[in-house]
């Protein structure tokens, strides 16, 4: 009995999680084309329900009946599993984001380890559609893809430490909870920035998308990919940028917390902010070229994030 | 030192030449040299020691012989000399000039494309614009097609080889870590049917090799099918993005070599559409050059501005972007009081909007340093390419065919011509800037002397057939000199229509500046140099 | 472990989703085969057959060595961090000897050209 109660927990949270995942990335699809419209002057989707609303919704039916073109001379195992691994990451990172003080799935004490490590596979997925796909713009863009994210892994882990070290704790509620009055962008300004510089890289947004710089080397490390293998990577991509604005959320902009509102509406209220900044950062600059974002990588945002490091450390010190 | 008393140096260095001064203002030459073909190479450096550049090369069937000829001028102010070279038909073969001009290269291949001239010690005797394989010349009079003799089949096979050699190098060739890549035909930065054959290593170019050819249509031999009036149509269609302009340029070569005068009113209009047009033209390039850096937005702002000048241009001519308005001796309708009206108000509101997207992008950082110090064209580079217009302008080239040979109406206006130092991609992106404000200034002062009168020439000329004769005239384009050689025979056809197209020259360099880049600079000097297919292919 | 049962349950689930999405794009979508589509996609052009998984000139053996040292540090500095405010000076004086040798490290790297990508 009680393992069947635990099987329905476990369904329903499943249902919720995919369910949130699917309406959020149909609802940034839909955000980033109505902010792109606002920004270019011009209206966005107006035909499908309200303002366009279900527009994503009749794209997304329509990828599904998009056929599935796989040509020749792949190499097959990564080239098909590339997809689904892009998939797997973003969705399982959901289940430790507490969007309410006790809306969460798993409670981990070691929840922001749980993030990076799972985010960090998303270069796999990458490298995999690049290097399997036989093509020699995705394998260019494989290789940008794995050149960047090794570059911006750094910067991003080293810029939130001075955080663990004011909270000393790695459990996300522990990181939150902490900020009940002061939120750590405050203390943390220089790593704030630094992290949010890191997670564009991370998560290939504009002027980082050089994996995609379609007006280089087409759509790079999905290039040949269609119909709904496409729509994973484009779910993943969009999921993931969910996530490290969450992440920042919790790190920087005290999770959920805030006067008036309920839990959850702040905590939403605070990433899609944060992810609208991501969409007017994309609509509004040059992409940035390769060896310029590394020099940005290894030159700058690192020897910035020890030296926040240690002047947060001394600070505690004293 | 003027050309009249460069005739002296000619006959120096080719003592046979013959030398001739005909009447600039009909022709567009200076001075027109006839030498033999082992002269002319000696006569070319002489050329280029003086600090010309080779601004045309170009095949004519005389039936009996072939004549190439080379049209050297200078920058700053115009001093065209033509040089003809006459081989027979049994042994066309003539030097090679492309070692001391660089240029040459892809005009004598054009050349000898379409002719079946041979240049001798060529660098790279392969086909530019028709296929790889093939062995017709159509520009020959009396072409036919008719299959391959016996001695094509032979030049095919060297052809083949020299292919092999060039287009698929074998991967014995390749080092483990250089390959090859595509960049065109269907390409998203590439705006059109070009291909480029990188050869990369890693995200570095070691070489670019241009295939050209795939928007060929002819337009030189559609000249000599039809009459002087059926070229109209085609004159919008070579650079389309700024159709007024290449309409002039037509215009301005029949009505120089018949004397035709043109009314005030007409020059007037003629320049003012010309100039929206290039202000059409530049902001179609300041949107794509953007998304080619990857910046999305600036190209949706572009094109509302753009559309409001073809609105207005709509309103002028009845068509939006392959204009045929002008005509021999005027142009095809009046303009009404609410075009001027209009008019004005979109300078104003133009005005506004470039100082947006001067604040939006001038100073941008990342625009900055994906341009600055990008693709260096220097003076020499220009000069040896016979680059023109806003490209050659940013290396500092003072050369703008509407102040080094003005059509009349531009000298009653003040404008000037904005230069770059570097040459790098910044600079032809704040040339271009600029020449928008200039042309606005253009706009605004033919606006407010818009004379009355007529707007065609009266009576309008009825048959269109320029005296025999050699005739080049040029006019700036919107990516710099657009030349017409026209060899009349004083029929109704024209004998020979030569266009030269800015972007074909322009493209030429390519492979000179893109060395030791990566992939990025290579779309962003793609697009600061601002190509349009149909012009370089012609 | 038992922390963690709930996470291989999800990846089952998100393997099994992301299996029936492909399964119903099986079932939609048409599928007609012509020899050009299948084609690889370059500009057009007609690609070499080869598989192109070459060996790129990026320095990435020196930029992976030196993510990894920068990955080993983070290792040691995550758990560090999170007891920085107990431990004594002693502790934090450690690490920053430690940070102090890396960044020697890294200045060398720096001056060496190994961060400047090619």
């Amino acid at each position: 009995m009680d393992m069947l109660l635990v099987m329905l927990k476990i369904g329903m949270y499943a249902a919720i999680v995919i369910g949130f995942i699917t309406v959020n990335a149909l609802f940034l699809v839909w955000m980033e084309r109505k902010v792109s419209a606002k920004i270019q002057l011009r209206h966005g989707p107006m035909e499908v329900g309200w303002h366009g609303t279900f527009q994503t919704f009749a794209d997304a039916i329509k990828l599904f009946g998009k056929e599935l073109i796989t040509p020749v001379n792949i190499d097959k195992v990564p080239y098909l599993l590339a997809p689904m691994l892009a998939m797997f990451p973003t969705i399982l990172i959901f289940l430790v984001i507490p969007i309410g003080e006790n809306l969460h799935i798993l409670d981990l004490n070691v929840g922001v380890l749980y993030i990076f490590a799972f985010s960090a596979l998303g270069v796999l997925s990458i490298f995999m559609a690049g290097y399997g796909s036989n093509n020699k713009y995705s394998m260019l863009g494989a290789v940008r893809g794995v050149a960047q994210s090794l570059a911006y892994e750094i910067p991003l882990l080293l810029s939130i430490l001075g955080v663990i070290m004011i909270c000393g704790t790695l459990n996300l509620k522990g990181i939150v909870m902490a900020q009940d009055n002061v939120w750590f962008v405050l203390y943390q300004p220089l790593a704030f920035v630094i992290f949010f510089i890191s997670t564009l890289a991370e998560t290939n947004r504009a002027p980082f998308d050089l994996p995609e710089a379609e007006s280089e080397i087409i759509a790079g490390f999905h290039t040949e990919y269609s119909g709904i293998r496409f729509a994973m990577f484009f779910l993943s991509e969009y999921t993931h940028m969910f996530i490290v604005s969450a992440l920042a959320t919790i790190l920087f902009l005290g999770g959920w917390n805030g006067p008036f509102l309920p839990e959850p509406v702040w905590f939403l209220l605070k990433v899609y902010f944060l992810i609208f900044m991501m969409m007017w950062i994309r609509f509004t600059f040059p992409r940035i070229r390769i060896d310029q974002l590394m020099t940005l990588g290894w030159k700058i945002l690192i020897p910035l994030a020890l030296v926040n490091l240690l002047v947060t450390g001394i600070v505690l010190k004293l | 030192m003027t050309v009249a008393n460069f005739s002296s140096q000619i006959s120096e260095c080719a003592p046979s030449a013959q030398i001739e001064t005909p009447d600039f203002s009909k022709t567009g030459h200076h001075l027109t040299v006839t030498v033999n073909r082992d002269q002319i190479a000696a006569l070319t450096q002489k050329f280029f020691d003086e600090q010309f550049f080779l601004e045309s090369l170009s095949g004519v069937d005389l039936i009996e012989n072939f004549q190439v000829t080379y049209h050297f001028n200078r920058f700053k102010k115009t001093e065209r000399v033509m040089v003809r070279v006459q081989v027979t038909k049994e042994d066309p073969v003539v030097p090679t000039v492309s070692h001391i001009f660089p240029s040459a290269n892809w005009f004598e291949r054009e050349a000898a494309e379409f002719y079946g001239m041979k240049f001798k010690d060529h660098p790279n005797p392969v086909r530019l614009i028709l296929p790889e394989f093939s062995t017709y010349h159509p520009l020959v009079k009396g072409y036919k097609d008719e299959g391959d003799s016996a001695k094509e089949v032979q030049d095919l096979i060297e052809l083949e080889e020299a292919i092999q050699k060039l287009i698929s190098p074998t991967v014995g060739q390749l080092q483990t870590k250089d390959y090859f890549v595509n960049m065109g035909p269907q390409h998203p930065s590439t705006h059109g049917l070009l291909r480029l054959l990188l050869h990369m290593k890693g995200e570095r170019i070691l070489g670019v090799d241009p295939v050209l050819g795939y928007a060929h249509r002819a337009d030189e031999k559609m000249a000599e099918i039809g009459n002087y009036l059926q070229f109209w149509p085609n004159t919008g269609r070579i650079d389309y993005l700024c159709a007024m302009l290449y309409n002039w340029g037509w215009a301005n070569v029949v009505e120089k070599s018949m004397g035709i005068e043109v009314p005030e009113r007409a020059q007037h209009i003629r320049l003012i559409v010309s100039e929206l047009n290039r202000i059409a033209s530049h902001l179609l390039w300041l949107g794509t050059f953007l998304l080619d850096l990857g910046a999305f937005t600036p190209f949706l702002y572009t094109f509302a501005d753009r559309e409001k000048i073809v609105d207005l241009l709509e309103m002028a001519s009845g068509e939006r972007i392959t204009f045929v308005y002008f005509t021999f001796g005027g142009v095809l309708y009046d303009v009404d009081e609410q075009f001027v009206i209009q008019t004005r108000a979109f300078i104003k509101e133009m005005r506004d909007h470039l100082k947006d997207y001067h604040k939006l992008l001038t100073k941008n950082v990342i625009l900055l340093k994906r341009t600055k110090d990008v693709g260096i064209i220097s003076k020499e580079v220009a000069r040896l390419y016979g680059a023109t217009g806003p490209v050659a302008r940013a290396s500092g080239v003072d050369y703008d065919i509407r102040k080094a040979e003005p059509l009349s109406i531009y000298t009653q206006f003040e404008f000037d011509v904005p230069l770059g130092e570097n040459g790098d991609c910044y600079d032809r992106y704040t040339v271009r800037m600029e020449e928008m404000e200039q042309s606005l200034r253009l706009v605004e002062q033919a606006l407010d002397k818009l004379p009355e009168g007529a707007f065609q020439c009266k009576p309008a000329p009825k048959r269109i057939k320029p005296e025999a004769g050699e005739y080049y005239q040029a006019i700036e384009g919107g990516r710099g000199e657009f030349g017409i050689y026209l060899v009349s025979d004083g029929k109704d056809k024209p004998y020979r229509v030569k266009l030269r197209t800015p972007c074909f020259s322009n493209l030429s360099l390519l492979s000179e500046v893109s060395k030791g880049l990566t992939m990025p600079d290579m779309v962003a000097i793609l697009g600061s140099l601002d190509l349009v297919i149909p012009d370089i292919d012609r | 472990m038992g922390d963690f049962t709930p996470l291989f349950i999800y990846g089952g689930l998100v393997l099994f989703v992301t299996c029936v999405m492909l399964v119903m794009t099986g079932l939609f979508a048409p599928f007609r085969t012509s020899e050009v589509k299948f084609q690889t996609y370059e500009s057009g052009v007609q690609a070499e057959t080869a598989l192109f998984q070459k060996r790129f000139p990026l320095k990435h053996y020196l930029v992976a060595l030196l993510f990894l040292v920068f990955d080993i540090e983070v290792v040691f500095l995550y758990p560090w961090a999170v007891v920085a405010k107990e431990i004594g000076s002693f502790a934090f004086f450690e690490m920053a000897f430690f940070m102090v040798a890396l960044l020697v490290g890294f200045a060398y790297v720096w001056r060496k050209g190994g961060l400047t990508w090619d």
